[in-house]
């Protein structure tokens, strides 16, 4: 299901473009930044089997990548999101694995 | 961000910024909704979490609020509920940014005092419309709340206004002789304001005058008639005015000043211990009682009158009905508030009310009074706060009012060396009594002040003695019994509506001399002169006999159709009343 999803939508980063104007580069930045933090976040709570800071972490990174236009991404939070609230860390270790493809993927096309 | 659609301009640009406080933990969105606040033309403060939150809230007063419920620190529902709290009655819109979809979430959203939702990602044009609501809904809140302050402002002055009416109106229905000895009274607080009201006023005679009244309508409206009633009332009864003509008075002034649809339900009394007799007028008002010495009831008059200041003159009729009251016995009577009193299942306290207690209190009327008002505040649950009630205990009659002391200022008096001399014909004597005019006349004369009230029982009983039984031809050996007074009391209205002929003519002679002074007054009819049946009369009698006692000579001639009565005053000593 999240293959069929974009991994970014263009018209979303244009719209953000216009929005910021001369901030939009900052805007990356903090993406960036915020992702980096959710990432480290995920990694550590699926370590220490924490599933409730593995949904938190899910919840926030899911919102900015839905403000950002980073479908496949978002699709994949949401299913991190899921798992942590079942408390499922199978699934929440596919879903991480999912999440982080989909980051490498969307980190060039942010621009 | 939603991309669908251009990104909205601000639309009015005439409205002035609103400052709006994001609160979220992720930069990003934290970054794209604070920018396109501020693209809608807003003003924003951001903050990272709950606590700061709401420290920014106190700090900055921002009009809306945008808080994004998961948070470290303190999380959007607490801050909710203590930005609410914060904001007391002002209306602060609390939207949660959420991409919670769990109806639980929600639910606890709203628990917190949230107002509405934005959902992640943003879409601007919603955020727009949701930012426009809350702007429309806090000025219509504003404007609500400086409205009633508006209202709540008028209203305490209306009560201020309402207050210092009522303490007028107060010392109007208070003043006048209501603390006699013979009356006692109730008017509870709410009752005078609602326009209830009660005067009493001696004539110089000696006859008290009694006033209940109950104005249509309530507060200010109700207690400015009240003010002339009060003046004319006390003004006339004070002058001598017989409560006919006073009747006349009050309704022809009530009927010029008030507006339509007010008016004043009324009974009007006189009491005449010396006679034993009382004149009772009701107009609108519930039935006056007399109670017996042992409590029996022995009369009721029920309202045959429209109220005052209702029917034009013409229309209107002052002819109270005369009843002999014997010492010790009672008149008791009450506004509607009595007989209207309701209970907490509806039903009316009435006349049936009345009369139980008037029954339940056979052999100690005087507990009647009591009895009233405690079985009408155990009808009602509760003290009855709007009645008025009156009692009058007819006292002795050797009871008669101390006389006004008047300074003597007697050395004017010289001059006041003349002879008056009135004939009052048909058509005069149908339609008005002279003597409060002639009174005023006398009490130039300084020295007569001090007797001014045997001065006017006696012109009085003169005036009254030529009119209904030179004139009026009446039989005061009808004034035996109650009936027969009813009766004597009736002709006497009828026949003076008839007159045609006849004459009264009242000469007063004054000559000052050295010690003092001597008032002559002579009353003369076109009658036939009176039989000494008449003076043996207990009633009829006793006009005769007082005049005699007041005055210092008093002497009949013309078969009894002119009568001569002397008074002489001294420089210098108060002579007796």
């Amino acid at each position: 299901m999240s293959e069929s999803l974009q991994d970014v939508n263009p018209a979303v980063l244009q719209a953000l473009r216009e929005l910021m104007q001369d901030d939009y580069a900052l805007l990356l930045d903090t993406f960036q930044g915020d992702a980096d933090l959710r990432l480290r976040q995920l990694r550590e709570a699926l370590q220490a089997d924490d599933m409730d800071a593995f949904r938190q972490a899910a919840h926030s990174f899911k919102g900015s990548c839905g403000n950002m236009g980073a479908a496949a991404l978002e699709q994949a939070c949401l299913e991190a999101e899921a798992a942590g609230l079942a408390g499922d860390s199978a699934e929440a270790a596919k879903a991480l694995t999912v999440i982080e493809q989909a980051f490498v993927r969307l980190k060039p096309l942010l621009h | 961000m939603r991309s669908e659609g251009a990104l909205p301009r601000p639309v009015d640009p005439e409205a002035a910024p609103l400052l709006v406080l994001v609160a979220d933990d992720n930069p990003t969105d934290r970054l794209i909704l604070g920018r396109l606040v501020e693209r809608l033309g807003h003003r924003v403060c951001l903050a990272e979490e709950g606590k700061q939150a709401v420290s920014l809230f106190v700090e900055r007063q921002p009009d809306i609020v945008l808080l994004d419920a998961l948070m470290p620190v303190m999380d959007g529902f607490e801050a909710a509920r203590q930005i609410k709290q914060r904001a007391g009655e002002d209306l602060v819109p609390v939207i949660f940014l959420t991409s919670l979809t769990e109806t639980d979430a929600l639910v606890k959203c709203l628990e917190a005092g949230g107002d509405d939702f934005l959902t992640k990602p943003y879409n601007p044009v919603i955020l727009q419309a949701k930012i426009r609501a809350f702007r429309r809904m806090r000025e219509m809140h504003q404007t609500l709340q400086s409205q009633r302050d508006v209202i709540a402002g008028q209203h305490a002055s209306l009560v201020r206004d309402q207050e210092l009416a009522k303490i007028i109106f107060d010392r109007v229905a208070h003043s006048g002789s209501l603390s006699d000895n013979s009356l006692r009274y109730l008017q509870s607080a709410y009752a005078m304001f609602n326009g209830d009201i009660l005067l009493a006023a001696h004539r110089p005679s000696g006859e008290m005058h009694l006033l209940l009244g109950d104005f249509t309508g309530h507060g200010l409206s109700a207690a400015i008639g009240a003010m002339p009633l009060a003046e004319v009332f006390y003004a006339m009864t004070s002058k001598g005015y017989a409560l006919r003509d006073i009747l006349l008075e009050l309704n022809s002034k009530l009927a010029t000043i008030l507006p339509v649809g007010i008016f004043c339900c009324a009974v009007l009394i006189e009491v005449n211990p010396t006679k034993g007799l009382v004149e009772i007028w009701n107009g609108g008002l519930p039935d006056v009682m007399i109670l017996g010495r042992q409590g029996e009831l022995l009369e009721r008059v029920t309202s045959t009158n429209l109220p005052l200041g209702v029917a034009s003159r013409e229309r209107f009729s002052p002819d109270p009905k005369v009843l002999v009251m014997h010492p010790g016995e009672r008149l008791l009577c009450w506004t509607d508030g009595v007989i209207e009193t309701r209970n907490g299942a509806g039903q009316l306290f009435g006349d049936a009310g009345v009369l139980r207690v008037i029954d339940a209190h056979k052999g100690e009327p005087e507990q009647v009074f009591d009895g009233l008002l405690s079985a009408l505040s155990q009808f009602h649950g509760s003290p009855e706060d709007d009645v008025s009630l009156l009692q009058v205990v007819m006292p002795e009659r050797d009871h008669l009012p101390a006389p006004q002391p008047q300074p003597l200022t007697a050395a004017m008096d010289a001059q006041q060396d003349w002879r008056l001399s009135y004939t009052f014909r048909a058509q005069a004597i149908r339609g008005q009594n002279p003597l409060p005019f002639i009174l005023q006349k006398l009490l130039s004369v300084a020295g007569l002040r001090a007797r001014a009230g045997a001065l006017f029982t006696v012109l009085s009983e003169l005036y009254s003695n030529a009119l209904e039984h030179g004139l009026l031809r009446l039989d005061s050996a009808w004034k035996q019994d109650s009936d027969g007074f009813a009766l004597y009391y009736q002709e006497r209205s009828a026949r003076l509506q008839a007159l045609e002929d006849g004459w009264i003519c009242l000469t007063i002679d004054h000559r000052p001399d050295v010690q003092g002074g001597e008032l002559v007054l002579t009353c003369e009819d076109s009658g036939a002169g009176f039989s000494t049946v008449r003076s043996a009369a207990d009633y009829a009698g006793r006009g005769l006999a007082l005049v005699a006692a007041l005055a210092d000579e008093l002497a009949f001639s013309e078969q009894g159709s002119r009568v001569r009565v002397v008074f002489r005053w001294q420089l210098g000593h108060t002579p007796e009343a």
